[in-house]
């Protein structure tokens, strides 16, 4: 296990680099004085050009762009985001306020997601060539098809316009007093609306894996040797099903990130996919710069754990040097 | 089929129905390519099926409600929706062709390139796909949108050159186990180059799974331009696109009051990459490529 551990976190190391590379390259692609992205707005008005000549040579702004890259980096390490181009705030500070608002819309579709896909995956594979198999299937299939942006405007029409149940935009009432009951109310809509496509993708990968380990020799075995279909389901199939779909859930992130961004405009929910939304529309390439980096290092840390938790329920991976192609 | 090939298949598809059989076979695959065709024929026909002109605006004709004249009524400037659905059609599948095929092209040679050399090259090439599969691609196409700024050219370009990752990936594997194979030993004995035998032997095996990959991008594409467009980063106005017209209907008056301008091209975009999908689960099973 430990080598295992070691070879996979060594192979991380480049991509967590070339992450990094990207997003400087945003950076140095921008248009105007690079300055202005990396010295307080406020300070760098206050100061006489002198000043300004000493912090672009200690940046190294004024030698070759992989300079300048080490250069960013090791600012980069100790924390240092940079500023916005167009809003002139912190990108760091930015991204501290808007992260957790992101978070909490993101873990309760998660929690949707996984709660429906993975129980109607399993039961569509259960009742495989079934009515109900296939449409569940359909379903799905629709669901994965559906743009999230028509489908958070079909809940809005439904639900706020016509049937006015729940609110449509924002976490929480304006002028209102705070309370958990409104906030949960505002979370509903865009949350249900996000998980509904990962709870599609769960459910057809559920399927496929469910009826994969439903083919192999050693169920057939424990049913001939007189077990109940209910031990069969849970102890030899359900365990051996699920371990594919660790590796799913890992690579549910990156889906998760492009539907919040588009949910977060519908729902006008203030994370940081709006946030992201509003940085291109303004042309603020070093705040979206920061985007890529919170997003990038969050996804290979997520598909790392992914890795690493299914080579701990699945001791073959460990063993076979043999590397999983998933897309 | 040669033989090679052959040996790794299951018997009894040696005596079953080919590809096309199976393909035309699935119902839900034929229905799919049924509709992409009237699409595209739609598409093609558009000044004609589309009655009106996209970019007309009759000023006493604002936000009317579909009628006989106008099927689907008449938008915020007085444009008919109908000959706009009809038009979208062009934006979204110029976009999802040329950036699939771009990618399909970036992600072949690179897969093969990888998968063939092996050694430091393939290390090189799969954590780059690691990193392109870290950000996702609509973030990158937004950050690259920041820089040069939405239109039809620079949309259809980044989705084209940073959807190649998944591409690559299915390549290299593929490439992994055909280079091992008797009949590229012998191609490689013959005296062909390496580049010949990429060319000529590897890739012309991998069209199975490639079509399905190049399916499902196609249908991916088509999605991130929607997206982008209705995020206001995508085909600028006053181009008809159907992300941009549900851009459009973003205003409460409009989605409460007028839902004949949002409903139709977003059903459109649903049923027209729903059709796509289902073509590539008909050709999955059709080119029995398991690992898709």
């Amino acid at each position: 296990m430990g080598r295992y551990l070691l070879r996979r976190l060594f192979i991380a190391i480049p991509v967590l680099l070339g992450i990094t590379f990207v997003a400087f390259a945003a950076l140095a692609l921008a248009p105007g004085d690079p300055i202005l992205a990396r010295i307080d707005p406020s300070i760098l008005a206050q100061q006489s050009p002198e000043w300004i000549e000493e912090r672009r040579r200690e940046l190294g702004l004024d030698r070759p762009i992989p300079v300048q890259y080490v250069k960013w980096l090791s600012g980069l390490v100790q924390g240092d985001l940079g500023y916005s181009v167009a809003t002139r705030r912190s990108v760091g500070d930015e991204l501290r306020t808007r992260l957790p608002v992101s978070l909490k819309l993101m873990g309760a579709a998660l929690l949707f997601g996984i709660v429906v896909g993975i129980p109607f995956g399993a039961l569509a594979a259960l009742k495989q060539h079934s009515r109900l198999d296939y449409a569940l299937s359909s379903l799905t299939m629709l669901l994965i098809s559906t743009p999230t942006f028509f489908l958070g405007l079909l809940a809005i029409y439904l639900f706020g316009v016509h049937l006015r149940l729940l609110p449509t935009g924002g976490m929480a009432t304006l002028g209102a007093i705070p309370s958990l009951a409104d906030q949960i109310r505002h979370l509903v809509l865009p949350a249900t609306v996000l998980g509904l496509r990962n709870a599609a993708l769960l459910m057809r990968h559920t399927r496929s894996s469910l009826l994969e380990v439903l083919r192999e020799d050693h169920v057939t075995t424990a049913r001939g040797k007189g077990l109940s279909q209910r031990v069969v389901f849970l102890r030899h199939v359900l365990r051996n099903a699920l371990i594919p779909i660790i590796s799913v859930l890992g690579f549910l992130l990156p889906e998760l990130v492009v539907g919040a961004v588009i949910t977060e405009q519908v729902f006008a929910w203030p994370g940081m996919g709006f946030m992201a939304v509003r940085a291109a529309a303004d042309r603020d390439p070093s705040m979206l710069m920061g985007v890529v980096l919170v997003v990038g290092i969050g996804v290979l840390i997520s598909t790392l754990a992914a890795d690493i938790a299914y080579a701990v329920a699945d001791p073959r991976v460990r063993f076979t040097q043999k590397q999983k192609t998933w897309i | 089929m040669d033989l090679t090939q052959d040996e790794q298949r299951p018997a009894r598809t040696r005596r079953g129905p080919g590809p096309w059989a199976r393909f035309l076979r699935h119902r839900l695959a034929c229905g799919g390519a049924v509709f992409l065709g009237v699409i595209i024929l739609a598409a093609l026909l558009a000044p004609w099926v589309g009655r009106h002109d996209p970019f007309h605006t009759e000023l006493e004709r604002l936000n009317q409600a579909p009628d006989a004249v106008h099927w689907l009524g008449t938008d915020l400037i007085g444009r008919d929706v109908w000959s706009r659905v009809i038009h979208g059609s062009r934006t979204s599948l110029t976009v999802g062709i040329l950036a699939v095929a771009l990618s399909t092209l970036i992600g072949s040679l690179l897969g093969a390139l990888a998968g063939y050399s092996g050694g430091p090259v393939d290390q090189a090439v799969m954590r780059a796909t690691e990193v392109m599969m870290s950000i996702p691609v609509l973030l990158m196409v937004m950050l690259f949108v920041s820089l040069l700024g939405p239109s039809l050219a620079s949309v259809t370009l980044v989705i084209g050159l940073l959807g190649w990752s998944s591409t690559c990936r299915v390549v290299r594997g593929e490439v992994l186990v055909l280079r091992e194979k008797e009949f590229i030993v012998a191609a490689r004995s013959l005296g062909n180059g390496h580049a010949r035998v990429i060319l000529r032997h590897i890739l012309p095996n991998t069209v199975g799974p490639l079509s399905v990959i190049a399916t499902f991008g196609f249908a991916n594409a088509i999605l991130l331009e929607a997206a982008l467009s209705f995020l206001g980063l995508g085909v600028p106005p006053p181009t008809p696109s159907w992300g941009g017209m549900l851009n459009e209907a973003q205003s409460p008056t409009v989605l409460a009051g007028m839902p004949w301008l949002w409903m139709a091209p977003g059903a459109a975009i649903a049923l027209t990459v729903l059709a796509v999908n289902f073509i590539g689960d008909g050709l999955r099973d059709s080119a029995d490529v398991r690992s898709l």
